[in-house]
């Protein structure tokens, strides 16, 4: 028996007046899963997240998230569902951990038995690094301090499934890598499944399971990283020296072309080296290549005002 | 389970409500704003002390009920609107739909927030002029049952008329200008700055058709002796007609406003409130 998907979209189509952003998207995320949601700008990334969150009517398909229609489903629904948007600056007077114990206070009639309460503001605040800021005003933080805030709302009701819209934008190395580490924390502990987007290929290795590259409304791959690397041909590079010249090579596999070259007889091979393709060199070919095979709409930046 | 969440979203509403007007209390700018409008008020009624229309009747009594008008249109409607067009933009309508019963709690919280501001402005108003013109200021009991009806009626007509034009206008700023010129036209035709009965038959018209004239009506009443009603359109006072005018328009606002608010809260998305912040910074 498999389980009920948390997120379950089949065919799901968007335009805005009249032009395609969503062609036919299919999509399936499972209880715990960490996925992330890549593409270049205008891809449709932020337009799927905001239909799944309930945000935006879509134009056709079929759209289950935890159960139910995002269009249509209650606060009951919404209860089970944590939201970080791309952009907020709302409340900025109010103080941290008053903003965090408003909201906080919104999911206490949806504590089950299994389902604890609210997170307590300051053990949330703790968690995400802003304890020092409680009393700070939300308009005193940084960019990345404001973004973390952000996500301490996105998750204070113990979501079941967590929207992440660019969540760790403006960002510097040691937030980023405490947000990452909170990401894992969610998912292995509280078995959250989360959907993000983001730009930072080397964040989508670190924390997702999975990665679907969208492009010009479509979901051009599907998988982990290393599955990824392995769907584009020549994912190794492999580079050595012989008789003083330079060689480049690129192979899947790169264990018999490496056996072969140097069990030739009476060559000098020296500097070699076998580098695994990087993510970012798998997305650029993956959208390098769907782009040489024109889906209906031509490229470029989608503005959805 | 339900009416537990609902009562959960109320109490939220209030609290929040109060928090914001603590806020607000704490800004200088915006207390300044209503020290100002009250000092303004103290120095109009100190010039009119001892002016009489009529023996008996003073020019004051007619300044007070308009006052009171005015300030119930420009808190509820005016302060109201802008503050919805504003968090709008800012996301923190979009913010309170991704929580659970999040509209219900800040709308809950917008009109606590205006009954704070309101309840302190006009209970201000109401103790400067007693300090000023002296006395009880005519108002006997049934006056006072008259004003605090009207209050209450009024607040309801004017406040969901508040959240309409907040969810009609899509800029901060139009609002400011065009809704600053609004409410002073609305007055004007309204007979709160000079007596209906003395304007072209057309804004007679429309003023009869406007909430605010009755419930200045209604002040007047029990601001002025009997008498005094003579000065108004009818030739006297109109208890019955101005209840049910106000009431009209308050069932009205009621029907209307939740859905005009949903209906805004659902069209409004993050990368719509994304796009609008780029253009913001773009004009600045």
């Amino acid at each position: 028996m498999t389980p009920e998907p948390v997120v379950d979209v089949r065919g799901l189509r968007m335009e805005y007046s009249g032009r395609t952003v969503l062609d036919d998207i299919d999509l399936r995320i499972d209880r715990g899963e960490v996925v992330a949601l890549l593409g270049p700008n205008g891809a449709g990334k932020t337009t799927t997240i905001e239909i799944l969150e309930g945000f935006r009517q879509r134009v056709g398909g079929e759209v289950s998230v935890l159960g139910e229609n995002p269009e249509r489903a209650g606060d009951a629904w919404r209860a089970k569902v944590g939201v970080v948007l791309q952009s907020w600056r709302d409340h900025g007077r109010w103080r941290v951990g008053q903003l965090l114990q408003q909201f906080g206070a919104m999911y206490e009639p949806y504590a089950t038995s299994d389902r604890p309460g609210p997170y307590p503001a300051a053990e949330l605040l703790e968690l995400v690094g802003l304890a020092a800021h409680r009393d700070a005003q939300v308009r005193s933080l940084s960019g990345g301090q404001r973004r973390r805030l952000d996500v301490a709302i996105g998750i204070v009701g113990r979501p079941e499934l967590l929207f992440l819209d660019e969540p760790t934008s403006g960002f510097d190395p040691v937030a980023r890598h405490e947000f990452h580490e909170l990401i894992h924390r969610l998912s292995d502990f509280d078995e959250t499944t989360v959907l993000l987007t983001t730009h930072d290929l080397a964040e989508a290795e670190k924390i997702a399971g999975r990665i679907l590259i969208l492009d010009g409304g479509r979901i051009v791959a599907n998988g982990s990283a290393a599955e990824l690397a392995g769907e584009v041909a020549g994912a190794s590079e492999i580079t050595w020296r012989e008789d003083g010249v330079r060689h480049v090579h690129s192979a899947a596999d790169p264990v018999p072309f490496v056996r072969e070259l140097l069990d030739r007889p009476g060559t000098d091979i020296t500097e070699l080296q076998v580098r695994a393709q990087t993510l970012e060199e798998t997305y650029l070919a993956m959208v390098a290549r769907s782009e040489a095979v024109p889906v209906g709409d031509p490229q470029g930046e989608v503005q959805t005002a | 389970m339900n009416t537990n969440a609902n009562a959960n979203a109320v109490r939220a509403g209030i609290r929040r409500g109060i928090t914001e007007h603590w806020i607000s209390l704490r800004t200088p700018s915006e207390t300044a704003f209503m020290v100002i409008g009250l000092a303004i008020v103290g120095v109009v009624l100190w010039l009119n002390r001892d002016t009489e229309i009529a023996p008996g009747v003073a020019v004051a009594s007619f300044i007070v009920p308009s006052i009171l008008t005015i300030q119930l249109l420009f808190i509820t409607c005016y302060g109201l609107a802008t503050v919805v067009v504003t968090e709008r933009e800012d996301g923190t309508l979009i913010r309170s739909r991704s929580l659970p019963n999040g509209l219900r709690a800040y709308s809950t919280g917008i009109l606590t927030r205006t009954m704070c501001e309101l309840i302190e402005t006009i209970v201000l108003t109401i103790v400067i002029a007693a300090v000023i013109l002296g006395g009880s200021l005519g108002v006997d009991g049934a006056g006072l049952a008259v004003i605090a009806g009207m209050l209450i009626l009024g607040t309801i007509a004017l406040t969901t008329f508040g959240f309409v034009i907040g969810t009609v206008f899509r800029n901060p700023r139009s609002v400011g200008g065009w809704g600053f010129l609004a409410v002073g036209a609305l007055a004007l035709v309204s007979g709160l700055i000079q007596p209906l009965s003395t304007m072209p038959a057309w804004v007679q018209v429309i003023g009869q058709g406007s909430p605010l004239y009755w419930i200045g009506h209604a002040f007047r009443s029990a601001f002025l002796p009997e008498g005094a009603g003579a000065f108004e359109l009818g030739g006297g006072w109109q208890l019955a007609i101005a209840f049910a005018v106000v009431g009209a328009w308050a069932v009205a606002g009621i029907l209307l406003a939740p859905v005009l608010l949903r209906r805004v809260a659902r069209r409004e998305t993050g990368s719509a409130i994304e796009a609008r912040r780029q253009a913001a910074l773009q004009r600045v």
